[in-house]
């Protein structure tokens, strides 16, 4: 192997980003069960999810505008914006929560204590807390992926952009000698997604999809304002 | 509160709770097998011979170690490739014997497990270079088989910091 | 007291200490289980990927399942399927919950009890196929099996097996499909359905075809509708959908138009007559006269009164339409599940024919299937063909009711009384995998493995540009004591003698599916020796050819007549239309035993674990109805109680409910849980398809004084909503 680190491969380090274009975006949730699948999330059930205790760390928000017969629906999908600049960082006491070199929002579970500042703070509620033990009613848990953790009880969780597979392929390029190739890494929303709404790659390498998409017209950070510099940029439906 | 104690009471019950503590503390650690594990092997395999005075590479038997995270622990079949036509026989051998004719697996008692968040992977470490002895001592040596590291986060960090891997949390711990 | 506070402080800190006690290791992470034998494929903490077919919906996208040391992990889309080309759906992926259910059947069984009691008791294999291979040797004749659409292998033996007991197959599915296919028949004289090529439309005209969840092929459809919005560089295009109930469809569309329901096809009639009067058409000479005289016959204005689409608009349409470069109409959805669906399908196809798409890029092509795969004779039915069936069991010409993962107890309206069959059957067997509403009625069950534990073929019948065969193969060893039923139907057939016997000699499904893809292989002109090319296409998940050229289509049908539709009750009465829509994670039940698809909110209205009445904002005012009331909704032949969401994307006078809860088994998550609008259907069909008119029945609802629990994601408990209606989103 040439490189040590494998944050810090030739070429300078990865800066992990995706693209939404809600001009493809159908509302389909292929990527919600997707997700749900790929990272061991919990089944709530019933009361769970009335109590406001769901867990999708990839869900589709959706917006009623008008009146019939104008009425329009429109619907973005909300994942954990890996934000440059996040609002759930600075206030861990235990530094569950922080940003890594490559670009993510990472959550920590084993440092977790439970306290939910970051939960609180975070402007996209993409945080999640694990309220409950997880269970599933056996045989559902032999479909469990044994590259994720199992978050138990008092632990906050959310999207990672599926690191154990941005780990996976670092760990291959590395063993090459190499960078990442664009499209080499898709986290399970990503892949699962049949319009191709979502896009994911290093937005430090130039011609790489995600960083051509950042640049297109329609792209907009959401709730960009608040400053918070997400790694997301969502395009905007075209009229 | 009408529960007069005499001035050492509180003492006493403090370190009444701390013994008792300890005591479970003791079974409890029991149980993990880290301190008596090497004893407790249903079968006394011995590193010593396989893999000092007969040489076998590791990666014979613990074949994940290049090609996955977890290293593996070999197959009884592994063990009968050489043993079924062994005519040295000793209790150990009969205890492997046994098990083969039984059909059933041996049932190894784990020395270690890394916790659950915590992601290591072998593949890498061995094409990184490192050698199984460099973290897990001389096996080749060894007739029971202690640990040779803590294993814990500290150790790893060091090695991480003196070869300049990364140390990022998120590397591991997700 | 006379504790004193520094001993106080010591006993509550030794107390602390003392409780940091963790808590006890498992047993069994003390303990390190190796193998016994190695496996060949299986290396500890590596992923193996077997490629297969999804069997969830009837579109068969090819997948690759990620199995680690023998368990099913991820279900991903295959990335060479031309089908699916890598994606997949939420059904899809949710199919490891199938797999992997709690509730799944585990040995054959019997019934113990009386019918319907739900009571099952074990039996051996031996005795199980014993028994039903002696039922049907009593009665010769006797038999119909209702199964749920096969292809290939599978079908050719079912067929060839009921053919040589004289018995009736029917491969019947519920859907809003059939009348797509029979226009499709009826017009251009083509059995299988052609590329619908939206990702090279500029301007796709919808009547309620609901492609984005559950219209012929979600999945390929969304793949085409991204790369018609966003797939090309300077062009973008346009969409419009036509239907009453604004659908997830509807909601990508850049326009939405409320037509009335069961009048699509007129709306058809009034764009193509304009496209023809303005000169818009790109009729070949011998079609000129002949469309002519059938659109002149209709009247904009009536039209125009009937479908409540001003004649403006039509005029626009009708223009935008036929002058952009690559038009494209498609209809399905509710606009097909009316009593003249047949018709409406057929309606739009003329638009097609009208601006010359057929054949072209971005247009209707028609490609040929890999036809020389041999399928079976059976046909596909709907629902008035098992109407039929009811028939001939009341007769007493049928006895013995087969079925293979087919649940008519729960898609039928009792209206159709097919309850009765049930009844009257003398013996019913069930080879599904699941408890489900029909299986439940059953006399005997063995069970059928779970897809990913099955072989299979899976041809497709038209919609790719290229020939596909998908290959199905077992991704994990079987779970519990279940068995392939094909197995089961070659066992049967060896104990019958003389030709049954003789054309179905395979030991097992297997090796007929081998023997099938040897011949089929031979004839496609593959030239290796079959071991080989049987681990190819089994790691390709398939076989697939080269595109050939569009088939020319000779035949350019009107449809027979263009009219509203009929509906089921009394204006009065009945004030409302009413659409059961197959709900996006449950489509018409399947999905019900899912907890990933059971907790997946809808879309449209955030709603999970439940039914719901969707209902127009202003009439819900009008009737003081707010989300949450539990209304009734009553039918000429029935009722239903659900609680209510304000649904602004509904015409006021239209209800709709979500299909695919209510079941009365299905396991613990589908039981018990909501409301089956379907129960609530006349029994009126789209005479030309034999398709049930579930658009077709009206209702009128009636307040119930009572809350309902529906729990909707965008409320937080104190029923508040996060996002008030009607914020203008940043979207």
């Amino acid at each position: 192997m040439n490189y040590t680190d494998q944050n810090a491969p030739p070429g300078g380090p990865y800066q992990w980003g995706m693209a939404v274009d809600l001009d493809r975006c159908t509302g389909c949730e292929a990527c919600v069960v997707a997700c749900h699948a790929e990272n061991n999330i919990r089944i709530s059930g019933e009361e769970e999810v009335a109590e406001g205790r769901q867990i999708n760390w990839i869900r589709i928000e959706r917006y009623w505008e008008g009146e019939y017969p104008n009425a329009k629906l429109k619907f973005m999908p909300v994942l954990c914006q890996h934000c440059g600049n996040a609002p759930c960082e600075p206030v861990c006491p235990v530094y569950a929560a922080y940003h890594t070199p490559d670009g993510l929002n990472a959550q920590v579970y084993n440092r977790c204590v439970g306290v939910r500042y970051c939960g609180n703070n975070c402007p996209y509620s993409v945080r999640y807390f694990n309220w409950f033990e997880p269970h599933w009613d056996e045989p559902l848990n032999a479909q469990l992926n044994p590259d994720v953790t199992v978050r138990s009880v008092g632990v906050m969780e959310k999207c990672t952009f599926c690191v154990q597979r941005i780990r996976a392929a670092q760990q291959t390029a590395q063993e090459e000698n190499r960078r990442v190739r664009d499209g080499e890494i898709t986290p399970a929303c990503v892949q699962s997604c049949p319009t191709e709404a979502l896009v994911f790659g290093d937005r430090n390498d130039p011609d790489s999809r995600v960083a051509k998409l950042m640049k297109n017209d329609r792209g907009f950070k959401l709730l960009g304002s608040l400053g918070t510099n997400p790694a997301i940029t969502y395009l905007r439906r075209e009229k | 509160m009408a529960l007069i104690l005499r001035r050492w009471a509180g003492t006493l019950l403090a370190l009444g709770v701390v013994v008792v503590a300890l005591i479970i503390g003791f079974f409890y650690s029991q149980g993990s097998a880290d301190l008596w594990g090497q004893d407790r092997q249903p079968i006394a395999f011995s590193h010593q011979v396989h893999a000092g005075q007969l040489q076998i590479n590791c990666l014979f038997c613990h074949r994940g170690a290049n090609i996955s995270p977890t290293a593996s622990v070999p197959p009884v079949y592994i063990c009968m490739m050489c043993h079924k036509s062994l005519k040295d026989k000793t209790p150990e051998i009969d205890k492997l014997l046994t098990y083969w004719n039984k059909k059933e697996p041996i049932p190894w008692v784990r020395l270690q497990r890394l916790p659950d968040f915590v992601h290591f992977t072998h593949k890498m470490h061995l094409s990184a270079g490192f050698k199984c002895t460099d973290c897990h001592g001389q096996v080749a040596q060894m007739s029971q088989t202690p640990r040779a590291a803590t294993y814990e986060m500290g150790w790893c960090v060091r090695c991480h910091e003196r070869n300049r891997a990364s140390k990022d949390c998120f590397t591991c711990h997700y | 007291m006379d504790l004193k506070r520094r001993d106080f402080l010591k006993v509550i800190g030794a107390t602390a200490a003392g409780s940091l006690l963790p808590g006890c290791a498992n047993v069994e992470t003390r303990k390190l289980i190796p193998y016994l034998l190695p496996d060949d494929e299986i290396v500890p903490g590596v992923a193996n990927w077997y490629a297969s077919v999804c069997r969830e919906c009837e579109a068969g996208c090819g997948i690759i399942v990620r199995v680690m040391e023998g368990r099913a992990k991820k279900i991903e889309g295959n990335p060479t399927h031309p089908l699916n080309q890598g994606k997949l759906c939420a059904m899809g992926q949710a199919s490891l919950q199938g797999l992997y259910n709690p509730d799944r059947i585990r040995g054959p069984l019997q019934r113990d009890g009386k019918r319907g009691e739900g009571k099952f008791k074990p039996i051996s294999w031996d005795d199980g196929i014993a028994r039903w291979v002696s039922e049907l040797q009593k009665r010769p004749g006797g038999a119909v099996m209702i199964s749920r659409p096969a292809s290939g292998t599978l079908a050719r033996l079912f067929s060839e097996f009921m053919r040589g007991i004289s018995g009736e197959l029917l491969f019947y599915h519920p859907s809003e499909d059939a009348p797509v296919r029979t226009a499709n028949r009826l017009g251009f004289g083509i059995d299988f359905l052609p590329e619908y090529d939206l990702a090279n439309a500029t301007y796709l005209l919808s009547f309620g075809a609901p492609f984005v969840d559950h219209w012929l092929s979600p999945v390929h459809f969304g793949i085409a509708y991204g790369q018609m919005r966003q797939g090309r560089p300077t062009v973008r295009g346009e969409f419009v959908q036509v239907e009453p109930r604004l659908s997830l469809t509807a909601a990508s569309a850049d326009q939405w138009i409320p037509i009335r329901p069961g009048t699509e096809g007129l709306l058809a009639v009034g764009v193509g007559q304009i496209i023809l009067s303005e000169r818009r058409a790109r009729l070949g000479k011998g079609d000129q006269k002949r469309f002519e005289d059938f659109y002149t016959r209709f009247s904009l204005d009536q039209i125009a009164a009937q479908t409540e689409v001003p004649r403006k608009e039509m005029i626009r349409l009708a223009r935008e339409f036929s002058t952009a470069a690559a038009p494209l109409a498609i209809g399905g959805g509710i606009a097909a599940v009316q009593t003249n669906g047949t018709d409406t399908m057929m309606a739009i196809n003329a638009l097609n024919i009208l601006v010359g798409n057929l054949g072209q890029p971005g247009g209707i092509r028609f490609f040929q299937p890999a036809q020389d795969f041999s399928s079976g004779e059976a046909a596909m039915v709907a629902e008035q063909a098992l109407a039929d069936v009811r028939g001939e069991f009341k007769q007493g010409s049928r006895s013995v009711l087969m079925l293979y993962q087919s649940n008519p107890l729960f898609t039928l309206p009792p209206s159709m009384k097919f309850g009765d069959v049930f009844d009257q059957a003398a013996f019913i067997v069930s080879f599904s995998p699941f408890m489900d509403d029909s299986t439940a009625m059953a006399d005997l069950i063995l069970p059928d493995h779970f897809f990913l534990e099955s072989w299979g073929d899976y041809a497709q019948a038209g919609i790719t540009p290229v020939p596909v065969v998908g290959l199905g193969q077992p991704v994990v060893n079987p779970l519990y004591d279940t068995r392939p039923v094909g197995d089961l139907f070659l066992i049967a057939a060896r104990q019958y003698e003389g030709a049954l016997k003789a054309r179905l000699s395979w030991k097992d499904f297997k090796s007929m599916m081998e023997a099938q893809w040897k011949s089929f292989l031979n004839r496609q002109g593959v030239n290796q020796p079959f071991e080989a090319a049987w681990i190819e296409r089994l790691q390709q998940g398939g076989w697939w050819g080269a595109q050939g050229k569009p088939i020319s289509v000779s035949k350019r049908e009107l449809p027979p007549s263009v009219a509203s539709a009929r509906f089921e009750g009394d204006e009065k009465t009945f004030p409302f239309y009413f659409y059961p829509f197959p709900s996006m994670n449950l489509h018409y039940g399947q999905g019900a035993n899912r907890p990933w698809l059971q907790e997946l909110p809808d879309t449209a209205t955030t709603a999970v674990w439940g039914s719901w009445v969707e209902i127009n904002t202003k009439t819900a005012a009008r009737m003081g109805i707010h989300t949450g009331d539990v209304v009734r909704v009553i039918s000429p032949f029935g009722q239903i109680e659900a609680p209510a969401v304000i649904y602004p994307g509904l015409r006021p006078d239209l209800i709709s409910v979500p299909i695919g809860q209510g079941h009365t088994a299905y396991g613990r998550y589908a039981k018990g849980r909501g409301v089956n609008p379907l129960s609530i259907l006349a029994p009126l069909f789209d005479e030309r398809s034999g398709s049930l008119a579930a658009g077709g029945t009206r209702v009128r609802i009636e307040k119930t004084g009572k809350q309902g629990n529906l729990v909707l994601v965008d409320q937080t408990a104190e029923g508040k909503k996060r996002a008030p209606e009607g914020e203008r989103g940043e979207a």
